[in-house]
Order: structure tokens, then sequence, then C-alpha cells
């Protein structure tokens, strides 16, 4: 399958190299930042001291076509290991009627803040999860294709190639869950490499007077792993057999706009899977409800509600899962920020989780200084609070201060 | 003789006539017939260029941004930042209605979509500037009440001074906005905006140049007097009637590779 997707970038790219080259152009930029983070509790250990390398290159070729390139180079200089991520690699066309993007790509599906149940094309690094979402989503062989029709985008994607969420190790201070007598997970069955076994998806997107509405479609895999579960006659127990994906389907819908001088938006997928297993939730519907305003001192405000609903009870008890990152049932995020400074470079910001259901707390209160452009300093806290057996509980011991230093070129 | 007197008598009367009819046509100009006329002043078909922001502060310090435009009319623009290297692949977007408020949108590469603005926004400043959305938005002729101050010469120009005044439920910054409207090709050269106490907070200057048969601002200045900040817009490598295609204004567009 890659071979065939490989082979008609190829082609395109062939393709391009006879169009006009009188107006081709290229741009190399990139960052380099610093990234440290250190648990505020005794004995103080340094969770993470990272020097992250991003690159990107672009090259645009006349008005039609165009490619971007960018990975980054990460050091983590807790373990002495270096890595490569090449998160992008993409050739566009443009026409008057039709957008084309092939190549591995990251693509943002939602119109929520940070919490997007239909943002599920790319699958997550979730080991890092105070990570920008950019830099935690993993970019994947794709064609994404925007057809314009009237008022309507039609956007279609096909995903040959898979790639599933990533979690912090179950031995690491951040890890979602353990399991019993297992140190690591074991590797996963992934989706056979066939084309029936390829992901797509579809929206459709339209401004209708004061807001932007779209409706969109996925059928692929559930990214996050799923254990099954056999039971061993030897031991008289149940136990891991071993780990696979479902086949999902997606119907998801947004909408943002203005109501007087509220910013409001909402989000919405239903999912829905024909696997029959009783650790997978099926069908469940989660959404997310947002407004914000601004204040005077240029102080905004942005409150949002989510919550996953289930079928059944034994559902509710599997914790939530795809797209969002964190499995949270019933939830509600503030923002509150204050651009300051000339050119307001400067910000301050208190972030939250609520988590309703459990009556758990995450704080992130940060300070973004630019003293000069293309330079910024953040610093900031993350702060858990909540009972023990909640996700936020599992992670009280893990308040921690941290601080990040970026130079973009 | 009496030939000539009758003669010199029809060419006084004609001239008398001419000259009342003239101030006549002068005195009813009204501060509404100004704004319409400034409501439709002549635009490009479109407009493409390049935009130099800087940003100074009190101390002189320059924070300095580039950006790509494209305009249709007035009632589209389009624009993506080039420079400084951490919002490179921003760009903005506004769409201008006669009949209600503009929708605008910001595409920010790190998030990797298109977001609204909402009408709240619109009093916060654009991009960091000393304009705000609602500056960079275009005002409905009919949300004003307008009143002519003055007659008055601003860089050998001669203007109307117009005061405009929000009609009541117009979302706006502004309790006031005093325009200097250049007589012949009704653009405003400079602009006075007040605060909701009715105090000045920023004041626009422009400069116009004649491309074809437009006038085109190639610079604009607002200076705002509460904190002593000032942004300078500098147009350069600007052309008219480019042909462009409707369809860049859309918010697709706005994520291209440029």
């Amino acid at each position: 399958m890659r071979r065939l997707f490989l082979g008609a970038i190829i082609s395109i790219m062939t393709f391009m190299s006879f169009s006009d080259v009188s107006s081709q152009s290229y741009e190399l930029r990139g960052s380099l930042r610093e990234f440290v983070k250190v648990f505020s509790q005794s004995p103080n250990e340094v969770d993470l001291s990272e020097t992250r390398f991003k690159l990107e290159f672009l090259s645009a070729h006349g008005e039609n076509s165009a490619f971007k390139a960018k990975s980054y180079y990460i050091y983590d200089g807790l373990n002495k290991k270096g890595t490569w991520d090449f998160q992008e690699a993409y050739i566009d066309y443009y026409s008057s009627y039709l957008d084309v993007r092939v190549g591995r790509q990251v693509i943002a599906w939602g119109k929520a803040d940070e919490i997007n149940p239909t943002d599920i094309l790319n699958p997550q690094n979730l080991s890092n999860m105070t990570e920008n979402k950019s830099i935690r989503k993993i970019g994947l062989l794709s064609t994404k294709t925007e057809l314009k029709l009237y008022d309507f985008i039609l956007e279609g994607i096909w995903k040959p190639e898979f790639d599933n969420m990533k979690l912090p190790p179950m031995d690491s201070r951040w890890a979602f869950f353990t399991i019993p007598g297992l140190e690591e997970l074991p590797e996963p069955e992934y989706p056979q490499n066939r084309i029936q076994d390829t992901e797509w998806a579809f929206k459709l997107s339209r401004t209708v007077s004061l807001f932007d509405l779209s409706v969109s479609y996925f059928d692929g895999w559930d990214n996050m792993v799923t254990p099954v579960m056999t039971f061993n006659p030897t031991s008289q127990q149940i136990e891991m057999d071993r780990l696979k994906f479902f086949r999902t389907k997606m119907i998801g819908a947004d909408f943002a706009g203005s109501i007087a001088s509220f910013g409001i938006w909402g989000e919405a997928a239903y999912f829905n899977t024909d696997e029959n297993d009783p650790l997978v939730k099926n069908p469940y519907l989660q959404y997310v409800l947002g407004t914000d305003y601004t204040f005077g001192y240029n102080i905004t405000l942005n409150v949002q509600y989510f919550q996953e609903m289930n079928e059944t009870e034994a559902d509710k008890e599997i914790t939530s899962k795809l797209g969002v990152g964190m499995p949270l049932q019933q939830a509600a995020s503030f923002r509150v920020n204050r651009d300051f400074g000339y050119g307001e470079a400067h910000s301050i910001e208190l972030f939250g989780y609520y988590d309703i259901k459990e009556s758990g707390l995450l704080l992130q209160p940060k300070l973004i200084l630019s003293p000069e452009d293309a330079f910024d300093v953040e610093t900031g806290v993350i702060v858990f609070a909540a009972e023990e057996e909640s996700l936020f509980g599992r992670f009280e011991e893990n308040n921690q201060v941290y601080i990040k230093c970026t130079y973009s070129f | 003789m009496k030939k000539i007197i009758k003669l010199l008598g029809i060419t006084v009367f004609v001239f008398v006539l001419t000259v009342n009819l003239v101030s006549a046509q002068e005195k009813v100009t009204t501060a509404s017939e100004i704004m319409e006329g400034w409501d439709n002043r002549i635009f490009p078909i479109d407009n493409t260029g390049n935009m130099t922001m800087n940003l100074i502060d009190k101390k002189g310090k320059i924070r300095t941004r580039l950006l790509k435009t494209f305009r249709m009319s007035d009632d589209k623009q389009i624009m993506w930042f080039l420079e400084p290297a951490d919002v490179k692949g921003s760009s903005f977007l506004r769409l201008s209605y006669d009949d209600r408020d503009d929708d605008m949108w910001v595409y920010l590469p790190a998030f990797g979509k298109v977001r609204r603005i909402a009408s709240h926004a619109k009093k916060g400043s654009f991009m960091g500037t000393d304009f705000s959305f609602e500056d960079m938005g275009d005002r409905k002729l009919m949300d004003y009440t307008y009143q002519l101050l003055k007659e008055e010469e601003i860089n050998r120009q001669s203007c109307w001074v117009v005061e405009s005044i929000p009609n009541k439920g117009i979302a706006t910054d502004y309790s006031k906005i005093v325009s200097w409207i250049r007589k012949d090709c009704y653009y405003d050269v400079r602009e006075e905006f007040y605060d909701e106490r009715g105090n000045l907070k920023k004041i626009k200057t422009v400069e116009f140049k004649k491309l074809k048969k437009y006038w085109i601002p190639v610079m604009m200045v607002m200076e705002n007097l509460k904190s002593k900040h000032k942004t300078e817009m500098i147009f350069d490598k600007l052309e008219v009637d480019t042909g462009l295609d409707e369809k860049v204004f859309k918010s697709n567009y706005m994520t291209r590779i440029h």
C-alpha cells in the first residue's frame, strides 16, 4: 500500500516538474526550543530535559503547487538519546475548484478549544501530556482533497497508513493505567496492509450568516489500543490475551460563531463499531460546548463543557479515549488569558480542567514573555488536585514547574 | 448701445445666477451626502501588495511585521504574515457586508486550523498593532449619525471635517469618530477616535498615491495617545486590477503555502 502511495507522489512530482518553473520559491525556517520540567514535590526529580530543533522546508511552485516538509530533532537530555520525528512532508496542488494535499501530514478537525471529539485523523504522542497538541500529533501518509462547490467545501481524506496513540510507559509517573504482572504493553495487532483496511473520511463545510458549520464522517480504526481478555484455565483467571484495534465509524458535526458579544462553538461526534467486545464501549457520543468573551483590560475568558454519553452503565466504566487524549467523561475547561505589553507580545494565562464526574482539578497557570520578536520564554506550573482513584488523582504527586525557551528563525 | 447694455445685463445676470447656484450647491453639501460620497468612493476591482507594519513603543523600540495582502474592492481582504519567523504562515481573512457585521477568520499554523474571530474580539488589537480588528474592518454608513463640523486644509488638500456618532445598539469601541475627508476624492486622510468617555484615544493619518485611476493608501499611521504607541503600515509592490479570482477570499485559501 505504501509503495502504491509513493508511486502516486512520484507521479504528482513529475507532473509538477512540467509546470512553470519561473516563479519557484524556497524557504527554510524553524525553531530551537529548550524545555525543562521538574516535579515540585521532594525529591524534585527532573521530569523532562529536552532540546527540540524544528526544521521546515517550504517551496512554492508558482501559484498552483507547493511542497512542505517539517521535522523535529529531539534530544532527550535525561536518557542522552536523540531521535528524529519526520512529522510532515507533503505536496500541494491548487486549482480554482480543487486543492489536493498528498503525503505525510497532520489534519486538524474540530472547532472547540483543545478538546476535539472529531479530531481523530492523527494519533497523538501522549508521553508528554503537557506538550502542545500540534507537536503531540503524529503525521501520517494521507491524501486530502478540498473541492469547492458553490458555498460549500467538501473535504475528502484517504489514509493508507495507520498508527496508534502513544501512551506513557506503564512504569512512568504519567502512566494512564497499570496491568498487574505486566511491565510494558506487548506489541499490538495492527490492521492488515490491505486496501479494505485503509481509512477514509469526509467533511462538508460552509458559512451561513454568522456561523461556520460542518458535518463529517470517518470510517477507520479506533487509534487507542484495546486489550482482548481471555480466560486462562491453568491460572483460572481472566488475563490479557493480546492488544488490538477496532474498526470504528464516526459521524461528527461542529459550529462556531457569535451571538451578541459572545463567541460560541460546539462539536459532537457519535462513534459506533461493528465489533462486539465488553471492553469496547459502543456506541457513544462525545460533545463539547464552549463560549468566550473579552472583558476590559484585554482579558479573555473561554469556558467549555465536555461530556461523553454511553448507552450502558458498563460502558461508562471504560475510560474515554478516541481523539480526546484525556479519559474524562464529564468535564469543564476554562482559560483566562491576557495579552499585554507592546505588540501584545507577552501573555499571562490560567488554564484548567475540572473533572465534574470525579471532582478532579488540573490547573496550569503560565506566563509567556517575548523580549524580542521570535524569542519566547514560557514558564508555568502544573497542579493536580483530586481523589486518588480518579485520573487527575493518579497524577497528584506529579505537580511540576517548567520553563520553555524558544527561538524561531 | 442699448444692445450692449442688454448683453452686459444678461451676462451679469447669468454670472450672478451661476455663482449663486454653485454656492447654493456647496451649502447643501450635508454631512450625510459627504459620507455617502465616502462610502461610494471608487476602489480598484482588486489590488495586491506587501505591507510592512512597524510597531513603535514609547521608547522608540520597533517591532516589524511583513505581510502580503490581496484585496477585492473594499469588501474582501486576505493577508499572510511573512515575517517575523514565529508568526510566519499566519493569515487573516475579512469579508465585509452591507447589512451585517464583517466576518473575520485567522489561521495560525501552530493550531493547523482556521478560526473565526468572535464579534467581541473585534474590539481587540489586530495582531498586536494599534489598529483594532474594528479599525481594519469597514464602517457601515447606516450605523452612524453624521455632522459636518467644518472645512479645513490638510497638507494643502481641502477637506470636510465630519463627526460620526454610532447609533444606539452598534457594537463599537468608540463613542465618536472625527474624519477629515478630501473633497477631491472622498478619502479620509485623518481620523480621530474617541473612547467611551469621550476622550481622544487614537489618531489615524493616511497618505495616498494615485495608481491608474485610483487613490490607494501607501502609508497609514495609527497613534495611541494613551499608551504613546504607534503603528505604521507601509504599502509597497502595489498592483491594481490584476484579475484576482474571487475564490482567493475563501477560508481554505488561508492555509496555502506562499
